[in-house]
């Protein structure tokens, strides 16, 4: 039965390991169980920071970074959050400050220069499964490439901050108090600041995008 | 409230975060004013396109080149983590009145050992886990309160609730803990209330969308590709007689590209069959892809229990649940079970034909407001349990037995 899903090998003994106990053996300095928490949160992290980057480049730079920052802090991940909610912290405050410092410049986007590593949430080998095999035509696969291309430049033309809860929030589906502990604000100014974000966006996005389809 | 107070408000009415008379005082003020549903409208629609931007993946040497930085790094002497005895208690705790509350119809017990472990373990991560809200460990009438939110695994915006309890009406409730499973439809929070002709299919069903969209956490993924998750799964709907997986809800007429889209892109394969459904005698519940089913749905589905037979779907007619006559398939053995779909696909066929005749401009209801001038589309999204050849069909085996054979 998990064919369909037997893209990747799975290693039993890693599974059975949660996070936390990964985290509490990289604190005592396991490198192969940092590795395997690695694993587990680097699509998600790399994800999150081309968001916030706008460039596949810089985005790897800094979950690089954001990596060794958590192993070498490992002994002050508290547990009262998750490890990605603290590993999240630590991303997007290296992104933040990549950008004060200017080491990172803000780049064009473009989907072309992610390399073809979008995954679609499929196997990559496969392509976006669901579009070849079933899916919309050609030109409606053109339309919603468009679309997204749309969408990533509106995304990049927002402030950072906006940038970032939106990613949190629509992206990677957090709940308000997960993102007031990664982006370490109030959950109630989390509400107001990703309305405002949204709101922005829509803007942004309202002449390009036309009417609603249909 | 003045429009301004309100348009406030849209971004946690979609996140469901508001509170159900502030949630009402959105929706009736909406119902009023154009301007502002419009304004709803596209905030929702902002907010699905950015869910549906494809995910990308690290590059492949990322692992390597952080590991080999890591070589002397060392970092500090980490204390015995004594939070996470209890925190696995915890977890196994919630997990057993997840049990609980999952088999308060009759269920085969010795599914429950072999899917305990692993899905306590997964709670343990907190990452998933599963939580129902309200009620207390098999209180009586946990069931209205069953009510699930799956998180985080979704390419959309929206908040999907699975709810199969009749008596919620499907009153959508916010639940902040992020110990949640959280599937999310592409289309605003009004819409996505998914009443199932039992809990635990709309439940499983959740996972089973999340599993075959591959919007796991990665670890997660893993897990479901081990076999726990769905043979959970598997072992419930079988236990339920109920031989398919499916996810019910409506959208608005206008919605309903965005959703194919969104299907699309998760590799759910789902497609409109229409015909081949109301053709099928025993239409979903053998092996094969995620099937979607469209039909017109009544605006307010709030109200469930006014829906006529001719409205209501699959699995929600028959049986003889006293309290709610519209759903009353929720716990009705297999053959009444089984024999209504029939009946439902045929006259869902019926009245779809209808619909489309007249599409998109006469809504099946009496057009006494001006929301009825978009008409909803009853959704229903089949996940027929694999007994199929089709490679993409869902990854669970033979659970469509003798039920079917009815």
């Amino acid at each position: 039965m998990s064919e369909a899903l037997a893209g990747q090998p799975v290693n039993e003994a890693a599974l059975k390991r949660t996070d936390a106990e990964l985290a509490t053996a990289s604190g005592a300095g396991d490198p192969a169980a940092f590795g395997e928490l690695v694993l587990r949160h680097q699509d998600r992290a790399f994800n999150l920071a081309f968001r916030l980057t706008g460039s596949p480049e810089d985005a790897a730079d800094a979950v690089q970074e954001a990596f060794l920052k958590a192993y070498r802090g490992m002994p002050s991940f508290r547990r009262q959050s998750s490890f990605y909610t603290w590993l999240f912290r630590i991303l997007v405050n290296e992104v933040r400050s990549r950008r004060r410092s200017g080491a990172a410049r803000v780049s064009s986007f473009s989907l072309d220069a992610a390399g073809g590593r979008s995954a679609e949430r499929g196997d990559p080998a496969e392509g976006p499964a669901g579009l070849q095999s079933n899916g919309p035509d050609p030109s409606e696969q053109a339309s919603l490439a468009e679309r997204r291309q749309i969408v990533e430049e509106a995304l990049q033309s927002l402030e950072f901050e906006q940038r970032a809860i939106i990613a949190l929030r629509d992206i990677e589906g957090r709940d308000y108090a997960e993102i007031a502990e990664v982006l370490g604000c109030p959950q109630g100014t989390v509400k107001s600041r990703l309305h405002r974000a949204r709101m922005a966006l829509k803007d942004a996005l309202a002449p390009k995008l036309g009417p609603a389809p249909q | 409230m003045n429009c301004e107070k309100v348009i406030g408000q849209f971004s946690a009415y979609l996140d469901g975060q508001l509170t159900a008379a502030e949630r009402e005082a959105v929706r009736s003020h909406v119902a009023d004013c154009a301007r502002c549903r419009d304004e709803l409208e596209a905030l929702s629609r902002t907010v699905y396109a950015v869910a549906d931007l494809p995910r990308l993946r690290a590059p492949s040497d990322l692992r390597e080149q952080v590991m080999a930085k890591l070589d002397g790094v060392t970092p500090a002497q980490a204390r015995p983590p004594r939070w996470r005895m209890y925190w696995s208690a915890a977890a196994a705790v919630a997990f057993a009145i997840v049990i609980i509350l999952l088999t308060r119809s009759p269920a085969p017990r010795r599914a429950e050992p072999e899917a305990a472990a692993p899905a306590g373990k997964n709670a343990s991560t907190g990452q998933i886990a599963m939580a129902e809200r309200g009620g207390s460990a098999g209180s009586k009438g946990a069931d209205e309160k069953f009510l699930r939110k799956v998180s985080n695994v979704v390419p959309t915006g929206g908040t999907t609730y699975a709810t199969g309890a009749p008596q919620l009406q499907f009153t959508p409730v916010a639940t902040m803990s992020s110990k949640q499973i959280v599937v999310s439809a592409p289309v605003s929070s009004e819409q996505i209330v998914l009443p199932s002709a039992n809990p635990r299919a709309a439940y499983f069903s959740a996972i089973a969308v999340a599993v075959k969209g591959g919007w796991l956490p990665a670890d997660l993924q893993k897990r479901a590709a081990d076999g726990t998750l769905l043979k959970f799964a598997e072992a419930e709907q079988r236990a339920h007689q109920d031989q398919a997986l499916q996810l019910a809800f409506s959208v608005k007429q206008s919605q309903v590209p965005l959703l194919k889209n969104a299907l699309a892109v998760a590799g759910l394969q789902a497609a409109e069959e229409k015909d081949r459904l109301a053709g099928e005698a025993q239409p979903r519940f053998k092996g094969g892809p995620a099937r979607l089913a469209l039909a017109p749905a009544r605006r307010d589905m709030d109200s469930i229990s006014n829906v006529t037979p001719a409205e209501s779907r699959f699995g929600l007619e028959g049986g003889g649940a006293a309290a709610n006559p519209a759903i009353a398939g929720a716990n009705a053995p297999a053959p009444a079970a089984m024999k209504a779909p029939e009946d439902a696909a045929a006259r869902q066929s019926a009245a779809q034909k209808k619909t489309e005749a007249a599409e998109p401009t006469t809504p099946q209801q009496t057009p006494e407001t001006e929301e009825a001038k978009e008409p909803l589309v009853q959704v229903t999204l089949l996940f027929p349990l694999a007994e199929s050849p089709a490679p993409a069909a869902m990854p669970a085996a033979g659970a469509a037995t003798s039920a079917t054979a009815e």
